[in-house]
């Protein structure tokens, strides 16, 4: 699958991306779920609250893996393939490297802000 | 024909003096004070931000020096309450929305095109445009004082406080309508520049080759394209609520004032960055050119930028730690702020490596450098720590607060801002700075600031409120004390500021001759000569390398010898060379537009808009606003390139032909491009919209309201059908374009026009039966400003297909040249895009909750 491709600037970016659209969905599901009471809510191992916060999570850490994947990818091909075609090359493994550094800033971003959640009642203030 | 072209044969240097001559004749402003007004260059008009962005610096300064005396001993009479609160509301919008965001965009206008290798922006009149509105933006912010109405709210200017009820007076709108019209600068700026960077570099200048300060100036620009749309609606939703009754900040009707600071710090902790970033920018140009070795860890340097960037946007509640949002949410912000240390620290740790693997020289900008480490790393310590709810919650409203927002932005922004004056004043004035001379500017502001603001981090901790003009007595002696010490500082301080105006000033007139590149820096800016030409270049350069003069002794002869494409102005109009997005191979050729009045009548226009509309005549607000609609009109219609044949030779002399597309011909033309930026924009502010729609909505007791509730689903139904089938129209009228089918796509456009009238009639009937005031509840309000939004968007889609229709007509549009059609069917399908989210914001949501 060559999606998110890092040879396009969208696919740069995708593993930022992916943290942004974690970051509106667990402040919004906090800010729904506990208006709605689903903390209240049991699940398997905990408020159902806290599992939905933690399953978006593991998505969006999936994701951010898949993306740095395939800029670690994109780099390496750059760099194997060199000598032939250098210029697309050299632009294939500065945009990999760039792709798959950002994907590991997202993750440790991801896993950052996570980590709360299985430490507070997320509706305690 | 011009001269240069007519004569090849001629020796080199002849050759070289005739398209120089070409070129002034062509891009040099009109002459004379009149001839002025109607420039549009981007060397001047990015000089006169800076300009007058310092000038801003220095008024802001002032109010700052009167706040420090009146704070120098507790229950001081220096000012009252009431001029304290207008001083301070003052001085951090000055700072903010008047010089610290211009002067960055002024920096990047100036020196932009010249760092890539373009002649100007991809849009002068806008960038023009921009500077009219923040002048004229800043001067009704401060007439205000004329008229006894400064604001007082603080320059974050809170709800219930501003409110209607609380602030009845006309200082918050003088805040919101002067800000707003300040904000097109920044806006229209950021599209003008992402343009510039991504679509017109040097041929060669592939993504990974662009100078550093490109990469901080598109990550800049891209942020406020996000960041400031925010902020733009909530000062509209607030002015209709003052103005009109609208109900979105005030908890009687439904509303809520913690909306107002969400959609403010949405803006506000971005717009840290957003001035950081630049400065960044300054110091990753100078320390390799003072280090004298190329950068470090460049692609780790883009990637932080970019890193940055995206984070930033995550710290805004770290504003609001202390309002009552649950833990776990407050320390998504809190995990958030501190992982924005990680790409800050790679930045840094680059820098340092840098410096320690050159050679580097004390120069005037590297003094400013290093002043900056101190300071700025300092700022970023207490960051962290705020970054911490609990330290926070302490520290709150304190001076400790006060300390570390000085630290971040002096040390982040003034300090890499005055390195970049003194660098690139040989560039300007063609003059070096006074070593001696600015050594003490140094050692006065370095001194005079640490002395001012190192202290407040003490008064804080010891319990000092912020935002207050007085302190109590009982807070103990040493408070006192470490305020007087703290004022005595601030003058040494605003002695340094004065004295670097001076410096400027002398080095400007007086300096010594520079030579061409005097600090042996590597980008192109330095490739011209200085002070450059109102051109740049007499033709433009291939790049082959991220340091273009380090690496190629030879680009300098060329560049001198008008070696390149584009070379001299062949058809007499303003040109420039536009390039693929990551390649840097050449595409098409882009006319510019010369010097012009519209953007100054453009601006004066809606200063009238403003003036009718807070003096409450909206009747002649909107005569005025009809203005404004027939400058743009007439603004678009006289684009450069109407009449201009589809191919032109980009080629260098001598060389075989280069035929290229015009922009009109082109499929990626500007004009694409800035539509696809401006639609992120207007996106950006929907989403804050829909994003104001939930928070009330979780806010409210009940939603709908009783008695709010819609019934019918008819007319929203033909709504999206005729919506939906005007997009199909529009389409059609590309494809029949492209085709060059008889008549071209107007009887298409025709069609198209027709289904959003009939839109935007459902609409007005839709709301007719919904029967209920905007006043009488916040549903009401969001309800009217979600189907008011649609129906602006409408109206502009009908505008733009009466324009591509007359075009059509004229011949200016046609299967080659089909911008137009491609610009106008971008907008439609967006519009149409758009009301799929606001149908069931409006009608859909409401039933299911």
């Amino acid at each position: 699958m060559a999606f998110p491709n890092y040879q396009r600037l969208v696919g740069v970016i995708s593993g930022m991306i992916v943290w942004a659209m974690w970051f509106v969905v667990v402040y919004a599901l906090t800010g729904i779920g506990c208006n709605a009471g689903w903390n209240e809510r049991t699940a398997p191992g905990g408020g159902l609250l806290s599992l939905l916060l933690l399953l978006s999570t593991v998505v969006a850490l999936v994701l951010i893996g898949w993306c740095a994947w395939r800029g670690y990818a994109g780099w390496r091909q750059g760099e194997d393939a060199r000598g032939s075609g250098r210029e697309v090359h050299q632009r294939g493994r500065f945009m990999g490297l760039v792709m798959f550094v950002l994907s590991l800033l997202a993750g440790i971003g991801t896993v950052m802000g996570a980590i709360p959640i299985v430490m507070l009642d997320p509706c305690a203030a | 024909m011009s001269s240069a072209t007519t004569n090849a044969a001629a020796p080199a240097k002849e050759l070289a003096t005739a398209l120089r001559h070409d070129l002034a004749r062509v891009w040099d402003n009109e002459p004379g004070w009149i001839g002025q007004l109607t420039a549009v260059n981007h060397t001047t008009i990015g000089l006169r931000f800076v300009f007058t962005g310092i000038a801003f610096l220095l008024i802001g300064g002032m109010l700052a020096m009167f706040m420090r005396l009146q704070l120098a001993w507790s229950d001081q009479t220096v000012l009252d309450a009431a001029l304290y609160n207008q001083f301070m509301t003052l001085h951090g919008t000055t700072m903010m929305f008047l010089f610290a965001v211009p002067v960055m965009e002024g920096f990047a206008l100036y020196l932009i095109p010249k760092m890539i290798g373009a002649r100007d922006a991809p849009y002068p009149r806008m960038g023009a445009f921009g500077y009219w509105c923040y002048l004229f933006g800043g001067v009704f912010l401060y007439s205000s004082f004329l008229f006894g109405a400064a604001p007082d709210g603080g320059w974050f200017m809170y709800t219930p406080l501003s409110g209607a009820e609380y602030s009845p007076g006309l200082g918050p709108d003088f805040w919101l309508l002067g800000v707003t019209f300040a904000e097109i600068a920044a806006v229209t700026g950021s599209i003008d520049l992402i343009v510039a960077i991504l679509k017109t570099r040097a041929p060669g200048m592939a993504i990974q080759r662009m100078p550093l300060f490109a990469w901080y100036v598109l990550i800049t620009a891209f942020m406020i394209v996000f960041g400031f749309p925010p902020l733009i609606l909530g000062s509209v939703l607030l002015e209709i609520e003052r103005a009109f009754g609208f109900v979105f900040y005030s908890v009687a009707l439904g509303g809520s004032p913690l909306l107002w600071q969400h959609l403010f710090w949405l803006f506000g902790h971005p717009e840290v960055y957003i001035i950081f970033l630049p400065a960044a920018g300054v110091v990753s140009t100078l320390i390799p050119v003072f280090a004298r070795r190329p950068i470090v860890g460049y692609t780790w340097i883009v990637l932080a930028i970019i890193g940055t960037g995206f984070l930033s946007f995550g710290l805004w509640v770290h504003h609001m730690f202390a309002i009552g949002i649950p833990l776990l949410a407050l320390s998504f912000f809190s995990a958030a702020s501190m992982a924005v240390a990680i790409p800050m620290s790679v930045q840094v740790f680059a820098w340092i490596a840098t410096l320690w693997s050159g050679k580097p020289q004390l120069r005037p900008p590297m003094r400013f450098i290093l002043g900056f480490f101190f300071i700025f790393v300092l700022g970023g310590l207490t960051g962290v720590m705020v970054a911490l709810v609990p330290f926070d919650w302490q520290v709150h409203d304190t001076h400790f607060i006060v300390a570390h927002l000085h630290y971040v932005v002096i040390g982040g922004l003034l300090f890499p801002l005055m390195a970049g004056v003194y660098y690139w004043l040989p560039h300007v004035s063609g003059r070096m700075p006074n070593d001696g001379f600015s050594r003490m500017v140094f050692w006065l502001i370095f001194i005079g600031f640490n002395l001012t603001f190192l202290p407040m981090h003490l008064t804080g901790l010891l319990g000092m409120p912020r935002r207050a003009y007085t302190y109590s007595a009982d807070l103990g002696a040493a408070v006192q004390w470490l305020n007087l010490a703290s004022t005595a500082a601030s003058f040494v301080l605003a002695v340094g500021f004065v004295a670097f105006c001076i410096d400027v000033f002398l080095a400007w007139r007086h300096g010594r001759t520079a030579t061409p590149n005097p600090w042996n820096a590597a980008t192109l800016e330095w490739g011209m000569p200085v002070p450059p030409p109102s051109y740049n270049f007499i033709a433009i350069p291939a790049v082959a390398d991220r340091d273009p003069l380090w690496a190629n002794a030879g680009l300098r002869r060329d560049l001198e010898a008008g070696v390149g494409f584009l070379p001299g102005a062949a058809r007499d109009v303003r040109e420039t060379l536009g390039t693929t997005l990551r390649a840097g191979k050449p595409e098409q050729v882009i006319q510019l537009s010369g010097s012009s009045w519209i953007p100054l009548l453009t601006a004066i226009t809606l200063v009238f808009v403003l003036a009718f509309f807070i003096a409450g005549w909206y009747w002649p607000a909107g005569i005025a606003f009809v203005g404004t609609v027939a400058a743009l009109w007439r603004w678009i219609w006289t684009t450069g390139d109407g009449d201009s044949p589809a191919q032109l030779d980009a080629g260098p002399l001598g060389a075989q032909p280069l035929l290229l597309p015009t922009q009109a011909a082109s499929a990626d033309s500007p004009g694409w491009w800035g539509m696809v930026i401006y639609l992120l924009v207007d996106a950006s502010l929907y989403g804050s919209l829909v994003f104001a729609y939930f928070y009330l909505w979780l806010a409210a007791p009940a939603w709908p309201p009783p008695g709010h509730a819609l019934t019918t689903w008819a007319w929203p139904a033909f709504g999206i059908v005729l919506l939906l089938g005007g997009s199909a129209a529009i389409g059609r009228a590309v494809r029949r374009n492209a085709r060059a089918l008889p008549g071209g796509g107007r009887s298409a456009l025709a069609v198209a026009a027709l289904l959003m009238s009939g839109f935007l009639a459902t609409q007005v009937l839709n709301l007719v039966e919904y029967g209920q005031p905007p006043q009488s509840h916040a549903y009401a309000s969001l309800l009217y400003v979600l189907i008011g939004y649609q129906g602006l968007h409408a109206l502009i889609a009908l505008v733009m297909a009466a324009f591509v229709w007359l075009r059509s007509r004229r011949g200016m549009v046609d299967a080659v040249r089909q911008r137009d059609y491609r610009v106008v069917a971008l907008f439609w399908h967006y519009t149409t895009a758009v009301w799929l989210i606001g149908i069931l914001l409006v009608h859909l949501f409401p039933r299911l909750v």
